[in-house]
């Protein structure tokens, strides 16, 4: 079934939508969820409640592409399980090392806590995204969104692992530099 | 919440045509650590992921970006490999990795870098593509992203082996109905958005020709060939597909003069769906049906695939 076949059933409410979604789907949703929490059971229970994110939130929302779209929520459904359990089992995980290389980028800044602010510094990430060259941006969001693995960010970029990690590095310095312009740093 | 995870929250809002990009070379990369199976060899693996398959037309992507080898000949197999994450993978090694120059062919297909570059400055310059083929033209598809692929669906496999314009290429004609023949163009790399313009190279570097046949009430079946152009070839159709519980059985059978390459998997998780894929290659074109059917239609997919390899004529 084409992913275009499978939105129509969504929009319809046809209960095999989600179905389809599992078939299609899981694996991806899986890998994310667990590059998060690194537990199986969690990223299980955070994939099902993606289906029901995408079945409660379709066709209101009508995302053009439904892998990123879920993707999106299962990235947002782990992080939340992580942090309202507060078990602080990040070691070990993607996601703690993702964290641990984003905190150079905003050491000794204030981020903004408020939604409308929030948003703003989302708005302009996706700018800073926008204005990467096509391998930095593969790689940035490889690992900052996908919480891929050094290892596998630098092999589907089509770089070496020291490659991708000493770019990386200098992406990281680069939107340092971008936050303290928009104001983000002081 | 300490200020890392703010910025983590906020790249979570990425775009998702940000994202789409990256998550196919996720995919595609998906290809390593292949291991050789001989003819005859079963593997059967437990998994605790799901079945997951891409259909032809989603393997002809798999195409770009992969690593180039060089041609030579070679002994037809099927290799089956398996990733880092447990999806197993299966790609068909044709015959040689020659690639069919393009002075060969004579097909409207050679406008396609043409009409993929001005698509793509149509759209630098405001103008909104359709995402579909309604707007009469032709061609359709685009994609930001990926504006180096075009898909353009035919009446008649006549029709899309027009538009290639391969003498070398002859797919096999079932005597079935057809749900969907069509053509998907591949261009070089190079077609991305970014940089200047005027200096994207576009370069046709493939073209597939896809065929969906109606299959039994569950099931279908795509018959497809591959063809690649210019200087490298670059790799071989792939599926790839993972289950908590497959088994792969390969064979080989000759027919006339072609010795096929069959994979048949049976998805013991799901309990219904069971797969057969034939092989083979001529003239640098790799031909392959696969079919989906329901156990109890087991008879039905053996015919398909029979009637297919008796479809090729010397």
């Amino acid at each position: 079934m084409r992913e275009a076949e499978l939105l129509e059933l969504y929009q319809n409410r046809d209960e095999r939508a989600i179905e389809e979604t599992m078939k299609r789907y899981r694996n991806y949703l899986m890998k994310i969820a667990m590059q998060i929490l690194g537990d199986e059971q969690d990223a299980e229970e955070c994939v099902n409640d993606t289906y029901h994110a995408a079945w409660n939130t379709i066709p209101q929302k009508n995302p053009e592409m439904l892998s990123t779209y879920l993707g999106k929520i299962v990235r947002t459904k782990a992080i939340d399980r992580l942090r309202a359990r507060r078990r602080i089992k990040r070691q070990g995980t993607e996601y703690a090392a993702s964290l641990e290389e984003l905190s150079e980028v905003v050491a000794g800044g204030t981020m903004p806590e408020q939604e409308a602010e929030a948003e703003l510094l989302r708005q302009s990430i996706v700018r800073f995204v926008k204005t990467l060259p096509e391998d930095a941006r593969t790689l940035f969001v490889g690992r900052y969104f996908y919480f891929d693995s050094l290892k596998e960010t630098a092999a589907y970029s089509g770089m070496s692992e020291s490659k991708a990690k000493s770019m990386l590095f200098r992406l990281r310095g680069k939107l340092r530099e971008y936050l303290k312009k928009e104001g983000f740093i002081v | 919440m300490k200020n890392e995870e703010f910025l983590a929250d906020a790249i979570g809002g990425l775009d998702e045509e940000l994202l789409f990009s990256v998550n196919r070379k996720r995919e595609m990369d998906d290809t390593n650590t292949l291991v050789v199976v001989k003819d005859g060899t079963e593997t059967k693996k437990k998994r605790s992921v799901r079945k997951f398959w891409l259909p032809l037309a989603a393997a002809l992507v798999l195409l770009l970006g992969v690593a180039v080898v060089g041609a030579a000949t070679l002994m037809r197999e099927l290799r089956i490999g398996e990733t880092e994450n447990g999806d197993k993978t299966v790609e068909y090694i044709p015959e040689s990795y020659a690639t069919v120059p393009l002075s060969e062919l004579t097909g409207d297909v050679l406008q396609a870098p043409t009409i993929m570059k001005q698509r793509l400055l149509r759209y630098l310059a405001g103008e909104t593509l359709p995402k579909d083929g309604t707007s009469g033209d032709e061609l359709i598809t685009f994609s930001v992203e990926y504006p180096n692929e075009l898909y353009k669906p035919f009446e008649t496999i006549d029709d899309a082996e027009a538009y290639i314009g391969y003498a070398g290429m002859h797919m096999p004609r079932l005597n079935r109905p057809t749900a969907q023949v069509g053509v998907v163009v591949s261009g070089s790399n190079e077609g991305g958005l970014r940089g200047a313009t005027e200096d994207t190279e576009y370069e046709l570097i493939l073209a597939g020709l896809a065929v969906g046949y109606h299959f039994g009430e569950m099931g279908n079946a795509v018959a497809g060939a591959v063809i690649q152009f210019g200087d490298n070839y670059q790799h071989g159709p792939l599926t790839y597909m993972n289950a908590p519980d497959i088994s792969m059985a390969t064979e080989t059978r000759l027919v006339g003069t072609r010795q096929f390459h069959i994979l048949r998997v049976s998805d013991e998780y799901h309990g219904a769906i069971d797969s057969v894929s034939v092989y083979w290659d001529e003239n640098s074109v790799q031909y392959t049906l696969q079919a989906f059917y329901q156990s109890g239609d087991a008879e039905a997919a053996e015919e398909l695939i029979t009637e297919w390899m008796n479809a090729f004529t010397d």
